[in-house]
Formats: C-alpha cells, structure tokens, sequence
C-alpha cells in the first residue's frame, strides 16, 4: 500500500510517504515561524490565535501519521503538491514579518493547506 | 546388541544398514559443517545487534514524556495569561495524538523484541540444542514481521511452522544433527531478516519511523531554545565543552555577562541551534545504519551457512556504534528495547 500512487493531477503523482513528508514539512515549518511571529504578538488573544495555528499544523501531521500507521486507505489531493512549496514560502516568508497579523495569516494559510492533505488520510 | 549372536544373514543385514548410516551421515556432515560454537556467537551477536536497532529506531517512553513536559511548559509560557478552553482542549488533542502514534510505534518495536528473542533460542540451540524453543521463537518472529507487512497492506511473507523445517533425523549423530538444525535455523531467521530489511526499506515505513522522531526532537530543540532565550539555562557546561581542548573553562560569571551582553547571547544561542540540527541529522543516519547492520546480520547468517569465516567483531562494533549514537540522541533509550 506503501508505494500506492493515485494520480493528483495530469502530471504527476503522490505516495503516501511523500504525503505525509509534506505535512510534516508544513508543521515544521509552523513551528519555525512561531517564535518570531508570538514576538510580534501585542495581545493576548494574538498570542492564542498563533499558537492555535501552529497546534492545528501540528495535528494534521500528528493525525495523518496515527491514520498513516493505522493503515487506513489513502486519498491524495491536488493540495499536497501545494503545501510542498508552501512549506519552503512559510518558511522564507516567517523572515519578512513585520506586524502579528501578517503572522496570524500565514499561519492560518498553512493550517488551511494542512488539513487539506490530512483529509487524505481520513 | 551382541552382533556375534545372531544368525549371519541378520549380522550381515546390520552391518549393511551401519554402514548406510555411516555413510549417510559422513555425506550429511559435510553439508553441515557448521561450526556450533561460531553459531552460538552469532547468537549472541544477533540479540546485541536487536537490541541496538530498537534503541535506535523508536524513541522511548522518557524521551516522550520529558518532551511533553517541556512543550506544556513553554506553551504556557508562551500564551502569557489566560488560556481560552479551545485553544487548551486543543492542545490536550495533540498531546493524546503524540501519545497515541507512540504506542502505535510501540507495537511494531515488538519485532525487534522477537528478533531478539529468536537469537537468544539460537544460541541456545547452538550451546543446549533446544530446537523446540528456537523453532517457536522463529516462528514468534515471522508472525512478527507478517502483522508488519500486513499494516503496510502487503502480504504476509511467512506461512508454516518452522517446526517442520527444522530437520528431525533421529538416526544422525547428536553432534551433526545440533548442526543441521543449525544451519537450518539460520536460514529461517536470514529469511525473515531479509523481509524485515525489506520493510524498513519501504519509503513509508521510513518517513513515519524518522519523520516521527525527527518531529519529536525537532520540538524538544524548539522548545529548549524558548527556555535558553528565556536565560534558564546555565552556560558554564556548554562552554567549558567548548574549551576542553585547551582546558579553558567557563568563567564564573558568564550568566551575568551573557545576560548584558545580546550578540554574545544570541551567538551561542546559535551553536545550540547548531547542535540541535546535527541532532536531527544523527536520526536519519541511524536510521541508515540500521539498515546496514541488518545487512551486515544477514551476510553473516550467509556465511554460517557456507561454513564461510564470520567477521562478527564488526557486527557488534556496528551494533555498538549504534547504541552511542542513540545514547547521543537524548538520553537512555534502553527503554526502547522493552
């Protein structure tokens, strides 16, 4: 089931590893944004909105990885090629911060992307 | 029996049978001239080298839970004041989500226990000839590695009981029948070796194992660098490492000095961060090793087999080399073998 490929669009296909790779490169890439982005942070409620993203990061590899090694049937989607690049733009784009909410939204598009992919694994 | 005693025909007919049997076993020996006490090494090399690969590959319950301690302390930390019940029930999500891929890791490091298992059954079969027990034991580890593949959605590799395989030819002397069934043990366990090789190989299989706890110990370095950020750690140690080799040593008021002084702070902030990088990359290389040392197991199994020299000094360097690396990793993982 491992080396399964399902076909993700007209060029190219995904495997399960590659998937949960790349969900895995979204959580890390969360997780290297959080320090910087909690100390553009003013409010509290700033704070809890970035560590509430980073935490969905962190669930949607957690989750695919326990359905991964529970061996549940794959479905890829188009996303998991998305969430690759974004993973690196997550990262590239952390250095540029300047303002929480430029923090909070990047954060939140990587949520986005993440449970996108994990819904593969569902 | 008195062979004088008995009528010609019968006496001639014994001494044609003994001499078939002779033959039979003189032909058979040089089939099996496996050396036992060489076997009953391997065995314990073997059960060295399982426990070192589950060391390696899984982390062990401490690691987990001082990971879990240090992110609960520094998401507090970090959320400053009044946590909203969402974002807390969240966080107790991920917590029972690192627990449960953990004992999901668990049971798969149950392979590693029978592989160790089944080498102990092989040195005993090479010291005591217990072939009952290593037959059971082989078995114990094929079941293991059929429940592995079945959760990758391949097919079970091993049917039967190793029971049968194991010749039982009553008529052989003691000595060349303990190393038939040596040899024949050998190449039951180098075949479940190599199945199980196969499976650590598939690119899934490596992603969950190394993702896991590259993930796990990702997060323990994130973490620790908040705290060193936060000034709760004394440098001293870490800096007289950096001296040994001129035997400086950290000066006795080093915290204070970091603590005025940023960039000072920040660049040794940056050879934690540094180390901390090395760390991960020492997971992907054990994770390699181990793959190796089980290549490593199945060409001396190879080599008993053909009655070949073994080079099992290597193996259990390999297996040693192993161990320090996972020490390296964070902490006793002997753990990990249970």
């Amino acid at each position: 089931m491992s080396d399964t490929q399902i076909l993700i669009d007209g060029n190219g296909t995904l495997t399960r590893a590659e998937a949960l790779a790349a969900l895995r490169a979204a959580d890390e890439a969360a997780r290297a944004a959080r320090r910087d982005a909690l100390k553009l942070c003013q409010t509290n409620e700033e704070r809890c909105k970035v560590l509430s993203y980073c935490i969905a990061c962190s669930l949607a590899y957690t989750s695919a990885l326990h359905k991964s090694l529970k061996s549940t049937g794959p479905l890829f989607e188009r996303q998991a090629k998305d969430l690759k690049v974004a993973a690196s733009e997550v990262e590239r784009k952390s250095k540029q911060l300047e303002r929480a909410a430029d923090a909070v939204k990047l954060l939140a598009e990587t949520v986005k992307l993440a449970s996108s992919l994990s819904k593969a694994f569902a | 029996m008195k062979i004088n005693c008995l009528p010609p025909k019968s006496r001639r007919s014994i001494l044609r049978d003994l001499v078939i049997v002779l033959l039979a076993a003189s032909a058979l020996s040089g089939c099996a001239t496996v050396r036992i006490d060489t076997a009953g090494h391997l065995g314990d090399a073997g059960h060295q080298t399982a426990e070192a690969l589950a060391e390696t590959l899984f982390l062990s319950d401490s690691f987990l839970d001082q990971a879990a301690d240090l992110d609960t302390f520094v998401f507090y930390y970090e959320a400053g004041g009044e946590i909203p019940v969402e974002l807390e029930a969240q966080r107790k999500e991920l917590f029972d989500s690192y627990k449960k891929n953990h004992d999901e890791f668990k049971h798969r490091r149950q392979v590693f226990a029978d592989l160790g298992i089944t080498y102990q059954q092989f040195a005993d079969l090479a010291d005591k000839g217990t072939e009952l027990e290593t037959a059971a034991a082989v078995d114990r580890l094929g079941s293991a590695v059929n429940k592995y593949a079945e959760s990758l959605g391949k097919k079970a590799v091993f049917s039967g009981s190793a029971r049968k395989a194991l010749p039982q030819l009553g008529w052989l002397a003691a000595a060349e029948l303990k190393k038939k069934r040596i040899k024949q043990a050998s190449v039951l366990i180098r075949e479940r070796l190599i199945a199980f090789a196969a499976l650590l190989n598939d690119p899934l299989v490596k992603e969950e194992i190394l993702g896991f706890q590259q993930r796990m110990s990702g997060l323990e370095g994130d973490r620790l660098q908040v705290l060193w950020d936060a000034g709760l750690f004394d440098p001293s140690p870490l800096l007289d490492q950096l001296g040994t080799g001129t035997g400086l040593q950290a000066a006795v008021n080093v915290g204070e000095v970091l603590r005025k002084d940023k960039p000072l702070s920040d660049s040794l902030g940056k050879v934690i961060e540094s180390r901390l990088r090395r760390k991960l990359e020492t997971i992907a290389e054990n994770y390699h090793a181990s793959l190796k040392t089980l290549e490593e197991l199945i060409r001396e199994h190879e080599a008993l087999e053909k009655d070949g020299p073994l080079n099992l000094t290597r193996l259990i360097s390999i297996a040693e080399e192993q161990r320090r690396g996972s020490k390296v990793l964070g902490g006793d993982r002997k753990e990990a073998a249970k």
